[in-house]
């Protein structure tokens, strides 16, 4: 099952960004004598940011015993503290270029910080057509009222990468929620949730396949979500009519593979089953050679091709011998004649 | 815990139905006692341990719980049902052996 991809994950992307960026300013230096502008303010708390933090990550590799650790615990950069530091110059400069700069780097350092919530705030008031927060998209589509903070995104910016990652956090954001739903049995919510889900990942798959959001390509992000998105078979079929590259109908033809994978095993759909299995195969014999986040889509085609065959529907369910807690053997083919509900689980 | 797998196995008490688990706990003594204290009255197989055992391997599991719902040949009909769909999964097996059983919906807990 899909988890929320930590913020963490996208922080890490940003902080690993940091010092490319920081370095612009170098050539500068000679005008030491002037006051610092707002750029070079910027640029040099980016600086000790990224330093802060490679010392941190530094310390932490080398640290061996449990107090060591701790010790080097205490080196991680204060995210209250960086977060009010990039506020303040985003406050002292509101029509320099920098303030939208340093209001991303505020979401980068502490986005969970009340100086967070006010960066958004900032973001979502002031500068909400800005072309350059596709960045922060993904964080404030996690924060409190991430909902609608993208809407009003949404109606005001114009830059396509803006908006694909606005559309795609909208999106995954309401498809966790109509998970949950679903976990909790709210079964009419779940499907109300869905549905408004649904036409944001159309358009991303209509419009924005071109485009590079912050955590990695559009297209490959909107595919790894589309098995939890209802309806999506239809909409990638869809697509798939128009004239596309070798790369892209190669990616999305695996992408429905998987969705028809997906909705086989839910629906007990041999039908769908057979159609992922022609599919999958196609893949491997037509664009191995396209790569994908995970190696090359040959790798994931004949992994989800291999669990159809011996595990799909419609095929038998691979014997088991083995103990049970007791330590008693048994067979699962015992239970022929019965309908059988295996149910893989622990205690956690 | 395990409410669904509770109400189903009560559900469908005296019907060609079982449900049978893959356990994955580390310490097979601890999951003796704490499955006993909660009541858990159906039969697993022992994982060897560890979520990386030989059954989940075998099957390819790589996250929990994953479900299989078997027909009464041991064929894999679906997979990764939950809930109500689980619910009308098995009802639908059970009808096609001429079984008929009543709606879940009321009694899910």
């Amino acid at each position: 099952m899909f988890r929320r991809t930590s913020l963490v994950g996208t922080l890490a992307i940003l902080v690993i960004a940091a010092p490319a960026w920081a370095q612009n300013d170098d050539k500068d230096k000679a005008k030491q004598d002037k006051p610092a502008t707002p750029a070079e303010e910027l640029s040099t708390l980016a600086k000790e940011y990224g330093t802060t933090q490679q010392e941190y990550v530094k310390a932490m590799r080398e640290a061996k015993t449990p107090e060591e650790r701790q010790e080097a615990a205490k080196k991680a950069p204060r995210p209250a503290e960086f977060a009010a530091k990039f506020l303040a110059i985003a406050e002292k400069n509101p029509k320099d270029p920098v303030a939208v700069d340093a209001l991303i780097w505020v979401l980068n350092t502490g986005p969970t910080t009340p100086q967070g919530r006010t960066a958004v705030k900032k973001i979502v008031e002031e500068y909400p057509d800005s072309d350059k927060i596709a960045p922060a998209v993904l964080t404030i589509a996690r924060l409190p009222d991430g909902e609608e903070s993208l809407k009003v995104i949404i109606e005001k910016n114009k830059n396509r990468q803006v908006l694909a990652s606005a559309k795609y956090g909208l999106g995954q954001g309401l498809v966790n929620r109509s998970f949950r739903a679903a976990q909790e049995k709210k079964e009419d919510e779940a499907k109300k949730l869905g549905e408004e889900a649904r036409p944001l990942f159309r358009e991303l798959l209509n419009d924005y396949l071109d485009v590079r959001g912050p955590t990695g390509s559009i297209l490959d992000t909107t595919l790894g979500i589309l098995p939890y998105v209802p309806g999506s078979s239809e909409m990638l079929r869809d697509v798939l009519k128009k004239d596309l590259s070798h790369e892209v109908q190669g990616k999305l033809k695996n992408g429905l593979a998987q969705v028809l994978k997906t909705e086989s095993e839910k629906a007990g759909s041999l039908e769908a089953s057979k159609e992922a299995e022609s599919l999958l195969q196609e893949v491997i014999d037509n664009f191995a050679d396209v790569r994908s986040p995970r190696g090359t889509l040959a790798d994931t085609a004949k992994s989800a091709l291999t669990d159809i065959q011996l595990r799909g529907i419609g095929k038998p369910a691979p014997e088991i011998e083995a103990e049970d807690i007791d330590g008693q053997s048994f067979k699962l083919s015992d239970y022929r004649g019965k309908v059988v509900f295996l149910d893989f689980w622990g205690h956690w | 815990m395990f409410p669904h797998e509770r109400s189903l196995v009560k559900r469908l008490e005296g019907k060609p139905f079982a449900l049978i688990g893959v356990n994955s706990d580390k310490d097979r003594s601890d999951c003796k006692q704490k499955s006993e204290a909660e009541g858990i009255t159906w039969r697993s197989f022992w994982n060897g341990g560890s979520t990386s055992g030989p059954i989940s391997t075998q099957y390819d599991v790589h996250s929990w719980p994953t479900i299989y719902v078997l027909d009464a040949k041991g064929t894999i009909r679906f997979k990764n049902v939950r809930e109500a769909d689980a619910d009308r999964a098995i009802n639908a097996l059970l009808k096609e052996m001429g079984v008929e059983v009543a709606e879940a919906a009321g009694e899910s807990n």
